[in-house]
């Protein structure tokens, strides 16, 4: 890596030789100070221009000269500010106003308003916290976990399940990251709410192909969550009261223009609420959970800005039975711009995400179950802004992964024992360099390259196996102690990444992006939705690395000045060492899980049509997924092809925004999508007599559920404006699952106890309208 | 208003904890027309009646299980064969008496053979070691998670040191099985890593209980006669029930594939799936006639 960065500097210096000055900075907003992800830097009648970088940080290199510069973001005011570059480079941040009339009438002039078309990136969905804020959802309450399954590719396995799948993948295969630190769970009361409070994220961004080098360690998708800085300028909150839980985000100048923080707190109050209703023993009952993030940075000087984020957030049932679990994360970042040209971003990261479990009563009898999954990171990139046409990005990043798989003790009837499982440890390690190009003023690349490589490292005992029966549980051949730190397993993989964009003309391009993606952390959860208990596994001397190459193909068109954006995506991936399971698999405290893991291909394709309105009193976006994601495993369904169980050929999304008046808007969003394939049992055996549901010729997900609709609709009341109080305010009434199906989470069999007849009894979430009531507040 | 935030208060909480609901629906996709042989033959030493039933299993959901009534049935140890005869409806028995029982050494063989038309299927089970029962007990308790009086019963017995053994326990009131495969233990625990010639632990000891409040009906009455079988079995039948088990109670939010079950039956077929298990497990047996 080191020899890159020579070579790279080298180049740098011989470039800047040439006559050409560099003019850079941060856009930021006017009001409160905050730094804009992807607003459009642009030199009036030239072809030159940028994009500000996830940290707000632009950088153009021109020749000599007087120029009007024009920068614009979506939602906001755009800027002109005139220049001269005479002798030296220039400095300029840049601070846009908001659209005064963005509440009234929505007429946002945007030059970059064009970007699905002329971004080289494609299959990225960029999401707009007011645009999530909009969508109607569970109990009233602003989800952005929710909201991005209403994109195309992206689906769910169900009502109220943890995560999400993209393209086909698994929910492990995407990389959830709120300020770069990955969040395992995403997940508050087990499915329903995302931990992520809208009110303190600023940008969401969804990578579902052509994933740039930057990113890497999962096989499907980048969610790419960035919070909000902190209002540098004036003291601001928001919050909201719900029928379920409260927030409230606070955010402030701590010196002028120096140094802000934002802190964010969401509660659920079901126990408060509930805890008139309890009788007896569930009168101690807790049920509760909550988050809060928070954000400080401090400016140190015109180059170098730190960064301390942090989330910590939990989910809590105990009624006789406890149950808690959630995760918590950190980063320290600094960014500092090294010359104008070069821009460095340095992260040390921290995620842990863990779980509790026990029960026990006064004599002391009962378990203790705990499980953990704790990685810290560093993180570097650099972006530099060589000239007009290129833009390299670079850099390397180091995980230190510590599992936990299970401490567990229990006391029954005197006899108390410990089955606790060891600790097990990783490394993980990437390098990358990849380049943005600028071919012709129709062609545009992007291409790059991620080395990764990580080591399973000695601490526990290590285990071998050997496959007897493809698809059986595999037996132990030979196991030794091993040393902490030990290498005992390695593995290296090279990511290329790569992305065109060939613009036909002003209005409509295609695109093409291939990536291979190495993932080497897995996600052992053999149930239809995962659960918080479900348990993060290192790839080890027996467990190989996920790998996934994805090529993606699509048509881009906006028409009426923008007004209209629509997509035509094609994709097909290849994916290697997928996770499979023997039969009656036993994932917990199971010393040996490894050897009832199996692993094999496989393989997903689709066409992704998207369709959506941005501009006028109507806007929102239709949808449409047609695909199919199938594995093959050694062993299992007869070592044939079989569905894999987020398979949904179709998946149909409608979403809706209408403004009746400047102060009310009607919202609403309709979802279609097929049903889940399941492995239901097809014959009934006898065992001692006892008829046992089970599956003969072992096939796997040769079913599929009945498909899955549902109606969400809502009316956002504004309230006048209290200028004296500078006070905001809005209703949210709204209704989810209007029309009250009864969609189908699972299907199982059961014997009725009363007529002694097998029966199916299907599982729904919900089976009834939701309706709501939200309070929003803004000061 | 206090009505409507009883309303909400009460849907919220619904929400979290009876979220999920459940109804009986019709299963709309195909079923199999595919049947297999089961062959479902689990005996045991114990002199009492041993049977076995053979049927051609279908669909579970429309309750296929089509009797095979001309089968030959017969059980080979010790150089002894055991015949078996069909009783009606695919169960085939056989009583043993003074001079034809199993004898119980531990690690002899026995051989099932089965013939159906010009199909044999054959199958072997090995004789375990077996703990005698040391006594029964009936124990008053309070549960701690419900606060509800419990009479269990139980009975005393210790694994064999030195070696995994696998168990099969069941219950009976007045000779009627109380589970429906009983329940199943490792070294009288739960697991071969963390147990080793344990006293059985409760609640694998409890082998009847019943909780005052949930049923009265159900309370044990004097007289009542009240017994126990302990079944010393190979580890692949031990495979067999627990996955049973788990197939039985499978459902809810977290449900599981199903899967199939393990088989050691061989058929003269090459390729045919059957299903099934054979097993002459060791037993020992206890009652007592209950009285408060």
């Amino acid at each position: 890596m080191h020899r890159v960065i020579m070579i790279l500097f080298v180049f740098c210096s011989i470039h800047s030789f040439a006559q050409d000055l560099t003019l850079s900075g941060y856009v930021k907003d006017f009001s409160t100070g905050e730094e804009l992800i992807g607003a459009n830097v642009s030199i009036d009648g030239t072809s030159f221009g940028t994009t500000t970088n996830v940290y707000g940080f632009y950088s153009i290199t021109i020749p000599k000269g007087e120029y009007q510069v024009a920068t614009s973001y979506l939602g906001y005011k755009t800027s002109v500010i005139s220049i001269t570059l005479l002798d030296q480079n220039v400095k300029l941040d840049i601070e846009l106003e908001e659209e005064a009339s963005v509440l009234d009438e929505i007429v946002v002039s945007d030059v970059r308003e064009d970007a699905n078309v002329s971004d080289v990136q494609m299959s990225v969905a960029k999401m707009e916290v007011a645009q999530i804020k909009k969508i109607p959802s569970l109990l009233g309450e602003a989800d952005i976990i929710k909201a991005i399954q209403l994109l195309p590719g992206v689906s769910t396995v169900g009502e109220g399940a943890t995560g999400f799948n993209v393209r086909g993948g698994g929910i492990d295969q995407n990389l959830v990251l709120l300020d770069e630190s990955p969040v395992y769970n995403q997940s508050h009361l087990f499915g329903f709410f995302s931990v992520f409070n809208p009110d303190a994220v600023k940008n969401v961004k969804l990578y579902k192909g052509g994933i740039p080098a930057e990113f890497g360690g999962r096989g499907s998708s980048i969610l790419d969550i960035r919070m909000k800085e902190g209002n540098k300028k004036e003291f601001k909150g928001e919050g909201g009261v719900g029928i379920i839980f409260s927030r409230l985000t606070l955010e402030a100048p701590i010196k002028k223009d120096k140094a802000s923080f934002v802190l964010a707190g969401r509660r659920s109050y079901l126990d408060i609420l509930a805890k008139p209703f309890l009788k007896g023993d569930l009168r101690d009952s807790k049920f509760s959970f909550y988050d809060l993030t928070a954000k400080v940075n401090y400016r140190i000087n015109d180059k170098n800005t730190l960064f301390l984020s942090g989330y910590f957030g939990r989910d809590i049932f105990d009624s006789g039975f406890g149950f808690d679990w959630g995760n918590g994360t950190g980063t320290l970042r600094w960014n500092s711009i090294l010359n104008d040209k070069l821009f460095m971003n340095m992260s040390l990261i921290y995620s842990n995400y863990n779980y509790s479990l026990g029960v026990s009563n006064e004599d002391g009898e009962g378990f203790d179950w705990q499980s953990q999954i704790v990685n810290t990171s560093l993180k570097s990139n650099y972006n530099w802004y060589l000239n007009n046409n290129n833009t390299i990005n670079f850099g390397f990043q180091g995980i230190y992964y510590h599992f936990k798989p299970a401490q567990f003790s229990f006391n029954s009837g005197g006899v108390s024992n410990d089955i606790s499982l060891e600790d097990k440890f990783g490394l993980e390690g990437a390098a990358f360099i990849s380049n943005e190009q600028k071919i012709s003023e129709k062609l545009q690349l992007q291409y790059g390259l991620r080395l990764s490589g990580y080591r399973y490292l000695g601490g526990p005992t290590i285990y071998e196996y050997e496959t007897v029966e493809p698809g059986e549980e595999r037996e132990l051949v030979n196991s030794y102690e091993s040393e902490r730190g030990d290498k005992i397993e390695d593995y290296f993989n090279l990511e290329p990444r790569f992305a065109a964009n060939y613009k036909i003309n002003e209005s409509s391009s295609f695109k093409l992006s291939y990536n291979r993606m190495a993932q080497y952390v897995h996600l052992a959860s053999n149930t239809a939705a995962s659960s918080p208990l479900d348990l993060w596994i290192p790839t080890t001397n027996n467990i190989k690395p996920q790998i996934v190459d994805q090529i993606a193909l699509g048509y881009f068109h906006n028409f009426k000045d923008n007004m209209f954006e629509t997509s035509f995506e094609v994709f097909y991936k290849d994916m290697q060492q997928q996770i499979g399971y023997v039969d009656n698999a036993d994932l917990f405290l199971n010393e040996n899980l490894e050897a009832d893991l199996l692993q094999g291909d496989g393989r997903a394709y689709g066409l992704e049509l998207y369709l959506k309105k941005k501009k006028g009193k109507f806007t929102g976006w239709i949808s449409y997924t047609l695909s199919k994601s199938e594995v093959k495993i050694e062993g299992l369904s007869r070592s044939e092809w079989f569905l894999s169980k987020f398979d949904k050929p179709h998946n149909f999304k409608l979403v809706g925004s209408y403004s009746i008046t400047p102060r009310i808007e009607l919202n609403g969003t309709f979802t279609f999508t097929s049903g889940i394939p399941a492995t239901l049992a097809t014959h009934g055996q006898s065992v001692g007599g006892v008829i046992v549901p089970v599956v003969p010729d072992g096939s796997t997900n040769q079913q599929r559920l009945a498909n899955y609709h549902r109606l969400d609709v809502s009316v956002i009341i504004k309230n006048k404006k209290n200028n004296e109080r500078n006070w905001k305010s809005e209703w949210i009434f709204g209704a989810y699952n209007v029309y009250a199906r009864r969609n189908a989470f699972n299907l199982y069999y059961q014997v009725n106890e009363e007529t002694n007849r097998n029966e199916a009894i299907r599982v729904s979430i919900l089976g009834t309208v939701l309706p709501s009531i939200t309070y929003n507040f803004k000061f | 208003m206090r009505n409507i935030f009883s309303y909400l208060t009460i849907l919220v909480f619904s929400l979290v904890f009876l979220s999920s609901c459940e109804d009986v629906v019709d299963v709309d996709f195909p079923q199999s027309e595919t049947t297999y042989i089961n062959i479902d033959a689990l005996i045991d030493n114990i002199p009492q009646k041993q049977s076995i039933r053979i049927s051609r299993a279908g669909s579970f959901i429309n309750e296929v299980q089509e009797p095979i009534e001309n089968a030959q049935v017969s059980i080979n140890l010790n150089n002894k064969t055991f015949n078996f005869s069909h009783e009606g409806q695919g169960l085939y028995s056989w009583t043993p008496d003074t001079n034809n029982y199993i004898d119980s050494t531990v690690g002899e063989v026995a051989t099932l053979n089965v013939s159906i038309g010009n199909t044999t299927y054959t199958a072997t089970s090995e004789i375990k070691r077996v703990p005698n029962i040391d006594s029964l007990t009936v124990e008053n308790y309070i549960a701690s998670f419900t606060q509800q009086p419990v009479t269990s019963i139980m009975f005393w017995a210790q694994d064999l040191p030195n070696g995994t053994d696998y168990y099969w326990i069941k219950g009976f009131r007045n000779n009627e099985p109380q589970e429906e495969l009983g329940n199943i233990a490792i070294d009288g625990a739960f697991d071969e890593n963390s147990a080793d010639g344990f006293i059985f632990i409760p609640p694998l000891r409890e082998f009847l209980e019943v909780e005052e409040g949930d049923d009265t009906d159900s309370s044990f009455v004097n007289g009542e006669e009240l017994r126990v079988e302990l079944h010393s079995i190979e580890e692949g039948l031990y495979e067999v029930l627990s996955s049973a088990e788990e197939l039985l109670d499978n459902g809810g939010l977290f449900a599981v594939p199903y899967f199939d079950l393990p088989s050691n039956i061989n058929s003269s077929v090459d390729g045919e799936i059957v299903l099934g298990w054979f097993s002459v497990s060791n037993g020992r047996t206890e009652m007592m006639i209950y009285e408060e």
